[in-house]
């Protein structure tokens, strides 16, 4: 095998596409978004489904790299995270696939996005699974053949674990033709492309909602508002209990719950009371054998920096006294680069849950505000992005 | 020395008793003699590391026609040069004419401390890291160097130190360091960056 003497090892690699490959599954999903403008050879090895695959699951644990806040049902706001604030924006308008009723966000989920279009009279309902860094989607197919028209759909849920699996599941949870009180799943695989019945008709608790099902270790995640919980192991396809959730009695009335995932971890938490600043955050054990307290946050100093927190044109008694939110806890490695985005009037914090600092990320333009101490983004607003070449 | 306990001869022995005896005597000496030859041998080959070789040297030739000696417990981590080694029943030196002498070397080194005993895990990450820190064109040619001989763990730490070499660079960068043409039409790269336009910014 005689070298060329013209071609430098630069040159040699280039050619090869074993080589090439394994060099660029080291490299981070943002920058080979960028590279695929430097070959058309380039660009068919990024865009192959064979190497997306391999780099997803490589990459599992890729950082949150912002957050999409939802300001109207289409348009989001994205927040970069990180040191790197100058990163752009992955998507304004959820304008990927010119659906007439217009999309939006139902669930992120380690990288893909759940979407759905909007209700609309004579339409059925279009579900979509979109891949904001690499602007792939795939319009999920109707479900249920015949019986669709008398379908009514109470939640889906996208479950993805890239270091488990690059293929990934959307748990359906339906009315069945026999009762009103009994529901059906159906599961929608990436391998098959196609939905399957799942499991015989169940009933559930009077109040469940099954929008919002939270994903996590392997399992999607249903609570209701008495605190009543489903919990369904998709590739083992049975339901399974969790710890009855820590809600305290005694504590007057409840202003806020949070019920989320981030980075592999399953957060629950609760703030009573109009005056306080001061909540535990639980997190759910792997092994499901309860919740512990993972953080003691204090808000009190930032009440302090932020004086627009207090209403104080309300009487203290009033549940909502203090405006503030919590969008979105953020899990990382280190509890010192975890945080939890605080909202208040016109801003959005970052509050530090390691080192208990925070700082301002984001200030809402004045044209956007509704009104002096209000607040226009809850809980269900704010969707995490993670970087993925996770494929479709 | 082992002292053999003679059997007193009595005088009132019959023949025959004595002959056995005799016989006994001769087959305890044998044993002996070759029980002690037997350890003798023994110790002169515990002093080297293998029970019945002595160490095993693999020599290689570079593309100029250097040789350079290396350990075949070393070399075993190459796979193309665990193959050569097991065909290569006379010891002549395995020629690797796409091997510069320069990089050879190095890369011998390396298989050296890889195949080390004893080193932690933290001085070796700390090592590898020194080894990779190097011009572009040497790490080049360490990759092509670990590909062909398949030296796994210098392939990937190889490639690693390449991926974030590059990772923070434009398309136009990538192409000047590997001298890659395009082929995009202006038209096609354009389209190609104003759909993924979020990543350049």
């Amino acid at each position: 095998m005689k070298l060329h003497q013209s071609n430098s090892a630069a040159e040699i690699i280039a050619s090869n596409e074993d080589l090439v490959s394994e060099i660029l599954l080291l490299v981070p999903a943002k920058s080979l978004v960028r590279f695929k403008c430097v070959s058309k050879g380039w660009l068919s090895i990024i865009s192959g489904p064979h190497f997306s695959r391999r780099h997803a699951r490589l990459h599992a644990s890729s950082r949150v790299s912002g957050v999409f806040l939802r300001r109207t049902p289409s348009e989001h706001q994205f927040l970069p995270l990180g040191a790197d604030s100058r990163s752009g924006c992955p998507f304004k308008c959820l304008d990927f696939v010119p659906d007439p009723a217009g999309l939006k966000i139902l669930q992120s989920c380690n990288g893909l996005l759940l979407c759905c279009s909007f209700r609309k009279i004579g339409c059925q309902r279009n579900y979509y699974v979109f891949n904001p860094t690499t602007r792939q989607f795939v319009m999920l197919p109707h479900l249920g053949g015949a019986s669709s028209c008398a379908t009514t759909v109470y939640g889906v849920s996208l479950a993805l674990d890239p270091s488990k699996s690059s293929h990934y599941d959307v748990v359906c949870v339906r009315s069945t033709v026999e009762s009103a009180y009994f529901y059906q799943i159906e599961i929608y695989s990436s391998r098959d492309r196609d939905w399957r019945l799942s499991g015989s008709p169940f009933v559930a608790p009077f109040d469940m909602v099954f929008d919002n099902g939270v994903f996590w270790n392997g399992v999607v995640h249903w609570i209701s508002p008495t605190g009543a919980s489903l919990c369904f192991d998709v590739k083992k396809e049975r339901f399974r209990t969790m710890p009855r959730l820590p809600i305290s009695e005694n504590q007057g009335s409840r202003r806020f719950r949070y019920f989320g995932e981030s980075r592999g971890h399953m957060h629950f938490f609760e703030i009573y009371g109009s005056r306080t600043a001061q909540f535990k955050i639980f997190e759910l054990e792997k092994d499901y054998s309860g919740w512990f307290v993972k953080y003691h946050v204090e808000l009190d100093s930032m009440v302090s920096a932020f004086p627009e927190m207090v209403r104080d044109y309300m009487d203290p008694g009033y549940m909502n006294y203090y405006a503030f939110v919590m969008l979105h806890l953020v899990r990382e490695g280190s509890n010192e680069e975890s945080s939890l985005l605080v909202h208040l009037p016109g801003k959005i914090l970052t509050f530090n849950v390691g080192d208990k600092t925070f700082r301002k990320l984001y200030e809402i333009p004045a044209d956007q505000s509704k009104g002096y101490g209000s607040l226009q983004y809850g809980w269900l607003d704010a969707y995490e992005f993670i970087e993925t070449l996770a494929p479709v | 020395m082992r002292y053999l306990a003679l059997p007193l001869l009595s005088q009132n022995l019959t023949e025959s008793t004595a002959r056995a005896q005799t016989l006994s005597l001769y087959l305890q000496l044998s044993l002996q003699v070759s029980l002690s030859q037997r350890n003798e041998s023994t110790m002169s080959s515990s002093s080297s590391s293998l029970p019945s070789c002595p160490k095993k040297v693999v020599t290689l030739k570079s593309s100029e026609g250097e040789t350079f000696e290396i350990e075949e417990i070393a070399a075993l981590q190459s796979k193309t040069l665990e193959n050569m080694i097991d065909e290569n029943c006379a010891d002549t030196p395995i020629p690797l004419p796409n091997i510069k002498g320069k990089i050879l070397a190095k890369v011998v080194e390396y298989c050296n401390k890889h195949a080390e005993v004893g080193v932690d895990a933290e001085s070796l990450r700390a090592w590898d890291a020194e080894f990779v820190n190097v011009e572009n064109t040497t790490v080049f040619d360490y990759i092509l160097a670990a590909n062909f001989l398949e030296i796994p763990t210098l392939l990937d730490l190889t490639c690693q130190s390449v991926a974030d070499m590059i990772k923070g660079k434009t398309p136009a960068e990538i192409e000047k360091t590997f001298n890659i043409k395009s082929a995009f039409t202006p038209e096609e790269e354009e389209q190609v960056r104003r759909e993924n336009q979020w990543a350049f910014e």
